[in-house]
């Protein structure tokens, strides 16, 4: 029984309910798969640090057993980059973009599509539709207005939100792969993996992540709450993070001080790669709420001592 | 002839109307959010640089369309609306104006000391402007202007500070920062670093140590000093207030994990290293209580505070 037959077995349980591949606990079970094809320790985080980002992307998910650990053939590949404004050190790099979709090709994937309801004037404006368009992946806009697109999923163990509504369309796919920029947030103070999810979220949602006055501490308090909530109920297939250039103050939108760290992290430990990340602004996991908050939730591990850590360069 | 009379008299009602404002006070737009299109660069005084598309207009909690996620800050300082307009030149260098009218020049001083970088150059713009590596604010009356650079070196620079002028010479109004800010020292006092705080957002974003939550900032300023410390003075409704809060702040630092070696210095007045091993020194002065944050063997906070309390 090769690994690939294993993967299309999974794929095929779990494509049955295509929820269920990205709710359930499914998904871990192809992380163990995906640890173990390798016959050794893989890292939990990847990073690669180089100039070449579309090099330092392949590299980084190369390190953790190559895109065919985490796609299987002819799966639909749902893939979400931020792109909130074009200002420099806001947006994940077209040639990361570039770098995730062409992986996916070449490991069988059957169709990749990127999803946002964010308008399309924002992907053009950051190089991102064109970089999509010449790799073969789709950008899919979801009507913003229209909550129908939207389905509510429970969330029986959020201690804040008990229920979101999240873009259908990510549940007709098998894999979601996790693709943001890390940078400041004036809010919160940091964005990462799980903030990212709010992209995939209603815009009704998003309004009750904010429980009053946007501005007071109880607000932020909240709002952390809310992302790691919602991360319980998603699990990216896999996370590659944009830490190249990026914004460490003003954000997430900028224009802002700026730091080139020009790294590219990758891994699936939501915890972990972001306090990762908070080390890069001279923060650690700690000091961030929202990290806190999913390490209380059992998300991961938010002790980097704990995490193995391959460094390289591309 | 009567049709560009026609046309040039809407330029010629709103400066009037801008020049007649009275200090401190919003100016009111014409025909709503088209006020601020009066700002833009006409095409000659933009140069190489030509609008890229139509303008973009939000005004109120719109602002949230335009800046999903960090509308928050600009509304804690007072925003009433913004117009934003690409540029591009023939070399597909592309440039973005953002016009900010603010509740009043207080707020545009705010949100304009809270966008600024300690790092960046001054440039004589508005009453006040600063040129990043790859952006410039300026600020006048209530108005914050921002223009930010999208790749490309070659004109991107000289394309911010043809634009920025352009507009500058459009925007009239108050030009003297809130009055907090004169009372910071002004001996090391690093000027391209100074931020104005008007509520939690602000105050946290530039605010390094333990009890961020606890201050309940209101009005506020920080300064930073050559020697490296950085001077908080934050402004309460009264002397009880003020007291009130500094009590409460003192027993959430204290108690929390991350401080070391508390030491109260007085009634009124406590120090503490923070997990960073930088020396923090709170001290409530009536209506004010007064923050400096330093390396640990600093000891500039004595000096500081009796400055600030020498000021009238």
């Amino acid at each position: 029984m090769d690994n690939k037959l294993n993967r299309r077995d999974f794929f095929k349980k779990s494509v049955g309910g295509a929820s269920a591949a990205l709710l359930g606990g499914a998904l871990l079970g192809h992380r163990l798969e995906a640890a173990l094809a390798g016959g050794g320790r893989r890292p939990d985080i990847a990073v690669v640090t180089g100039t070449d980002y579309l090099k330092s992307a392949m590299k980084a998910v190369d390190l953790l057993g190559g895109m065919k650990s985490f796609i299987p053939r002819n799966s639909r590949v749902a893939i979400l980059p931020n792109v909130q404004s074009h200002h420099p050190g806001t947006f994940t790099k077209p040639e990361i973009v570039r770098a995730v979709v062409r992986m996916c090709r070449e490991a069988g994937a059957a169709e990749i599509n990127c999803l946002s309801w964010l308008p399309a004037k924002y992907w053009s404006a950051a190089g991102l539709d064109a970089a999509l368009k010449e790799e073969g992946a789709v950008l899919k806009i979801v009507d913003l207005k229209d909550e129908s697109l939207f389905k509510p999923i429970s969330l029986p163990k959020g201690k804040a939100l008990r229920e979101a509504r999240i873009m259908k369309e990510l549940l007709s796919h098998h894999c979601f792969i996790d693709m943001p920029i890390t940078k400041d947030h004036a809010g919160n103070k940091f964005t990462g993996t799980m903030k990212n999810l709010m992209g995939i979220n209603s815009p009704q949602t998003n309004r009750i992540f904010h429980s009053g006055d946007k501005t007071k501490p109880d607000d932020i308090d909240h709002l952390d709450q809310c992302i790691a909530d919602l991360n319980l109920a998603i699990r990216p297939t896999l996370c590659v993070v944009d830490a190249t250039e990026i914004i460490t103050t003003n954000g997430p939108f900028g224009p802002g001080e700026i730091i080139t760290p020009r790294k590219v992290v990758a891994g699936t430990d939501r915890v972990a790669i972001d306090s990762y990340c908070a080390t890069l602004r001279g923060l650690r996991g700690e000091d961030i709420k929202m990290i806190k908050k999913g390490y209380e939730h059992g998300l991961g591990e938010i002790d980097l001592a704990k995490v193995r850590i391959k460094e390289v360069a591309a | 002839m009567i049709k560009r009379l026609g046309r040039s008299l809407p330029g010629f009602l709103i400066c009037a109307v801008l020049l007649a404002a009275s200090p401190g006070e919003a100016q009111p737009a014409p025909d709503g959010l088209s006020g601020l299109r009066a700002f833009l660069p006409s095409a000659k005084e933009s140069g190489d640089w030509q609008a890229d598309g139509e303008p973009q207009e939000f005004k109120g909690d719109d602002l949230y369309l335009y800046i999903d996620g960090g509308a928050e800050i600009y509304k804690e300082y007072g925003f009433v609306e913004v117009l934003a307009q690409d540029y591009k030149n023939a070399s597909a260098e592309g440039l973005s104006l953002e016009i900010f009218r603010m509740k009043n020049p207080a707020a545009a001083f705010g949100m304009y000391s809270f966008k600024r970088t300690a790092k960046g150059e001054p440039a004589a713009l508005g009453a006040e402007g600063q040129l990043e590596d790859y952006y410039l604010n300026f600020w006048r009356g209530d108005c914050l202007v921002t223009i930010t650079a999208f790749g490309g070196e070659g004109k991107s620079r000289d394309g911010l500070l043809l634009l920025a002028r352009a507009v500058a010479a459009k925007i009239q109004g108050p030009e003297a920062p809130p009055g907090l800010v004169a009372e910071l020292p002004g001996d090391g006092l690093v000027k391209t670093a100074t931020r104005y705080l008007r509520g939690y957002l602000g105050f946290m974003n530039h605010y390094p140590s333990l009890g961020a939550d606890q201050f309940h900032v209101q009005e506020g300023v920080r300064g930073d000093y050559a020697s490296g410390a950085s001077l908080f003075i934050l402004r309460y409704g009264g002397a009880e207030e003020a007291e009130r809060i500094y009590s409460t702040a003192g027993k959430a630092v204290q108690a929390d994990a991350k401080a070391r070696e508390f030491k109260a210095a007085g009634p009124l007045e406590f120090r503490v290293l923070d997990d960073k091993g930088r020396r923090l020194t709170v001290r409530a002065a009536g209506r004010d209580i007064l923050i400096c944050v330093e390396p640990a063997g600093g000891d500039e906070a004595a000096k500081l505070f009796g400055l600030v309390l020498k000021k009238p």
